[in-house]
């Protein structure tokens, strides 16, 4: 690239502000380059975000084809480029210079040198994701601290990207010796490996004893609209608390809750409607004990206390059902929450900041619903930053995120994203993403991304570098798989039959 | 008129509690089996593996199968057997021990011959040794060639001794499951299984006789409601009849459960329904009792108690104690799983898990003799090993 460093492209035309000027150029820059204008004396760095070509002779007047082939052959391959640039900043302390540039200002374009200079950071205090689109030798970085407490989201079209810059993020973060929480909705992460660190899969084992009555209810399957129920399971859980302050808990939790309701039952003065609405409420706990009586356990340490400082932590919910799933984040972002702000009052509690990732977004906090994770996103959203909890929010679908969340998340990876409406959203939820950024999203290829926000000096297009550990959620190669299995099974067949003749037919009798 | 007797699991040379008379009530249970055989003039015999208990068997039990398959040839009723799974060791070239018998009436299937052919009857007869789990993919090749060639006779029995999905209560124990057993047969002679069951399956009925003794204390519940014997299968009509033939000197077994508190009245209580049990049970039975109580009671005095309550009426009885820890209330997880463990640490090889169950069964009811021994056999076939 050294030979196109200092390069002079154009030169600025036409009337220009302090954040855009439109340039006139006959060699052909890309977009996404970026260029250097002197002013002022002052170098300002700037972003080429549209290009147009054009020829004044072949105008879209004309109607005829043979005429431009007439016109093409008398002027031969002549067209003009015009561009634009959004200015940056200038490149010492990436400030917005107070002065437009003026007309016939040289635009060149911008050293590898400064451009590293003002992309990486302090690798003890940075993570590198990749590269820069228009220039490989560029390593983009950018900083932990602004990613973890001013929250990011991943969005992108399926296919885009997504779990490969995960991956990629959570690794350098290992490398720096953080704690990462994935909340794996598609079991991708509980078999993966990272270069620096261990996979910590948490068991998805819930102590009912831990579940607050929102969350109880929610597993019980009663809805907010069946308040007699409510209010007798309120009364029971209240009372069953009160029973094992006294003299502890001997038997099982939900049996202790069911005998509690059975008593109330049991009671003449209630109204025969009252008592079909507890005998209603016995029966869900009895559901619910079937229902998830494999990951329900009176013994069951907190989740929490299975979290690992240097380690990918695994939540597993892959095999879970969505109520579930919806009560474990929801569990788990709480008492993380309240135990971090215990830890800051108190020194008690946990004791280190968590950055959280949150596959498919959209359904554990969704614009339309009001699963008990979205409340716990939001307020991590909101307060998070005070106290060390960070939110990645990872999703296909922006456009039915609860802007509340997103909009918290002031770090942006995006990745392709094609839909106009999930466009329309994240811009809305930002405030970084300009038009001219945002007209780039449709025509990234896989693994190229608008990187925003606090957590980099200036907006970047980067290519996301690839994941060299392995994780499961890549695309898998179907009639490979189904070749391979076919040639395992019949390999297997034959070895199996080759040892069966050797054991039963080989005997001399 | 086709009629025989199917037969199984009848593990000659078994000596339990490493007792004499249990060695004997199995050889016993043995010749009555074959006596009432003979006596209903079947037209040939089945039987479904796991004749002897050990794959080398000792001399004593060779004999009482000599005899018996004697007495069977010299009455022209011929044998159809498969190897089970205590006839066989998974190794090349290695013999089955009812090759001994196959001048004496006996045909071994699923090794050179996997089927007869009874012409008289237009009766096809297949039959497979005992395929471990991770032969699974060859057994059900097996399996589907031997249902080809079934379809051109008109009568056919097919021999197996293996655990279905259906039949065995462990998660992982089973070689095959139900469905994948070819459908065109009308009697499945099966094996492996100590229960008697009998259920509808493909064109007639499949059936496990169950074991002709009690060979674990697991299978005590099913013998006080069907008894041990073997199976007398009518192949005449579209379907076959079958009638469990049940065996009357089986040695009767049970056990009970005491509680330290209120000894003396639950003693007693036992005493009677062990005095009961004695009278029915043709020879002395065997008991079981364990005592449940608070920590550190004095076992010397209730063993003591116990002997002379029952010991008059009885053949044998085991005890077994079980203290309770006072205050506390030790939860159990409910979904520990033994096999579950097992598999996991020995990644589902079969065999491995095998041994350290049956070793953790030995171990559990105090069998320290059985457990050496089990244990010493198992080196030894494997790697050649000597004490």
């Amino acid at each position: 690239m050294n030979d196109v460093n200092d390069e002079i492209i154009g030169r600025c035309i036409g009337e220009s502000t302090p954040s855009y000027v439109s340039f006139i150029t006959k060699k052909m820059p890309k977009i996404g380059d970026y260029v250097i204008i002197e002013f002022d004396n002052k170098e300002v760095l700037g972003l080429i975000t549209g290009l147009v070509r054009g020829n004044p002779s072949i105008d879209e007047r004309i109607y005829d084809p043979d005429v431009v082939s007439r016109i093409k052959y008398f002027e031969g391959e002549d067209f003009y480029i015009r561009g634009i640039v959004r200015i940056l900043g200038d490149v010492e302390k990436l400030q917005i210079p107070k002065t437009p540039p003026p007309p016939g200002t040289i635009i060149k374009r911008a050293k590898t040198g400064i451009l590293k200079r003002i992309f990486q950071s302090d690798p003890r205090r940075s993570i590198i994701i990749g590269h820069l689109i228009s220039n490989p030798d560029v390593p983009v970085a950018v900083d932990v601290n602004m990613m973890v407490s001013r929250h990011l989201a991943i969005l992108a079209v399926t296919g885009a990207g997504k779990s490969n810059t995960v991956a990629v993020i959570v690794d350098e973060l290992l490398r720096l010796g953080g704690c990462v929480l994935i909340f794996d909705m598609h079991s991708e992460y509980v078999g993966s490996k990272f270069n620096n660190g261990p996979v910590n899969v948490i068991p998805t084992n819930l102590n009912p004893r831990y579940l607050s009555l929102s969350e109880f209810l929610v597993l019980l399957n009663i809805p907010p609209k069946a308040y007699i129920q409510e209010r007798y399971v309120r009364k029971a859980y209240k009372e069953v608390f009160d029973d094992i302050k006294k003299s502890g808990l001997t038997g099982d939790f939900l049996d202790a809750i069911f005998k509690k309701l059975e008593e109330y039952s049991k009671d003449e003065d209630i109204s025969s409607s009252d008592r079909k609405s507890i005998v209603g409420a016995m029966n869900k706990v009895l559901d619910m004990k079937m229902k998830y009586e494999a990951i329900l356990h009176g013994q069951t340490k907190h989740i929490l206390h299975g979290i690992k400082l240097g380690a990918a932590n695994v939540i597993d919910l892959g095999s879970v059902d969505e109520d579930l799933a919806d009560v474990i984040v929801s569990h788990v972002l709480r008492t993380l929450l309240n135990s971090r702000k215990q830890f800051k009052r108190t020194g008690e509690g946990f004791p280190y900041p968590v950055f959280i990732i949150l596959e498919e977004a959209h359904v554990l906090a969704p614009v339309d619903r009001q699963p008990l994770s979205k409340y716990w996103i939001s307020r991590i959203a909101r307060e998070g930053r005070k106290f060390g909890i960070g939110l990645c929010l990872v999703s296909q679908r922006p456009k039915i995120i609860d802007p509340n969340a997103l909009s918290q998340a002031n770090n942006m990876i995006i990745l392709k994203l094609v839909e106009p409406g999930d466009q329309r959203h994240v811009q809305q939820a930002s405030e970084t993403l300009s038009d001219d950024l945002m007209a780039q999203l449709t025509s990234l290829n896989t693994g190229e991304a608008i990187v925003l926000g606090m957590m980099t000096k200036v907006p970047a297009l980067v290519k996301i570098k690839k994941f060299d550990g392995s994780i499961i959620g890549q695309d898998i190669d179907i009639v490979g798989e189904w070749k391979k299995t076919n040639e395992e099974k019949k390999k297997e067949l034959e070895e199996q039959m080759r040892d069966v003749k050797d054991i039963y037919e080989s005997g001399d009798w | 008129m086709v009629r025989f007797a199917h037969i199984s699991d009848t593990h000659l040379g078994f000596r339990q509690y490493n007792l004499d008379e249990r060695e004997e009530d199995f050889y016993e249970s043995f010749r009555e089996a074959i006596d009432a055989i003979i006596e209903e003039r079947v037209d040939f015999v089945i039987h479904s593996g796991d004749l002897f208990e050990h794959n080398r068997p000792k001399v004593k039990a060779l004999m009482e199968a000599q005899k018996a398959f004697l007495k069977l040839h010299e009455k022209n009723i011929p044998v159809y057997a498969i190897a089970g799974n205590h006839d066989i060791v998974l190794r090349r070239g290695t013999i089955p021990p009812q090759a001994l018998f196959q001048h004496f009436g006996l045909k071994l299937l699923g090794h050179k011959n996997k089927y007869v052919v009874l012409k008289e009857h237009n009766l096809f007869i297949g039959g497979l040794p005992y395929y471990p789990r991770y032969y699974s993919e060859a057994l059900k090749k097996q399996l589907e060639e031997l249902s080809k060639i079934a379809n051109n006779y008109k009568k056919r029995i097919l021999i197996l001794h293996q655990g279905l999905d259906t039949h065995l209560p462990y998660e992982q124990a089973f070689e095959l499951r139900l469905t994948e057993l070819p459908t065109n047969f009308q009697y499945y002679a099966m094996g492996h299984v100590h229960r008697r069951i009998k259920e509808k399956y493909g064109e007639g009925y499949l059936s496990y006789p169950g074991s002709i003794d009690i060979w674990r204390l697991d299978e005590v519940e099913d013998f006080k409601a069907k008894g041990k014997g073997f199976n007398l299968v009518d192949l005449e009509g579209d379907k076959p009849e079958i009638h469990h033939i049940t065996l009357k000197n089986t040695r009767h077994f049970d056990s009970y459960l005491i509680k330290t508190e209120n000894f003396e009245k639950e003693l007693e209580e036992i005493k009677n329904k062990v005095k009961k049990l004695a009278e029915i049970s043709p020879k002395p039975p065997i008991v079981g009792i364990k005592v449940k109580g608070k920590m550190k009671f004095d076992s010397v005095y209730y063993g003591k108690q116990i002997k002379d309550a029952i010991g008059n009426f009885v053949f044998k009885f085991r005890l077994s104690f079980e203290p309770v820890l006072e205050g506390i209330d030790i939860e159990r997880q409910a979904t520990l799983n033994l096999i579950d463990i097992l598999n996991e640490i020995f990644h589902h090889k079969r065999d491995l898990v095998d041994f350290t169950k049956t070793i953790f069964e030995y171990l559990k009811d105090n069998e320290i003799d059985d457990a050496v021994k089990f244990a010493e056999e198992f080196y030894r076939e494997r790697w050649q090993y000597d004490s």
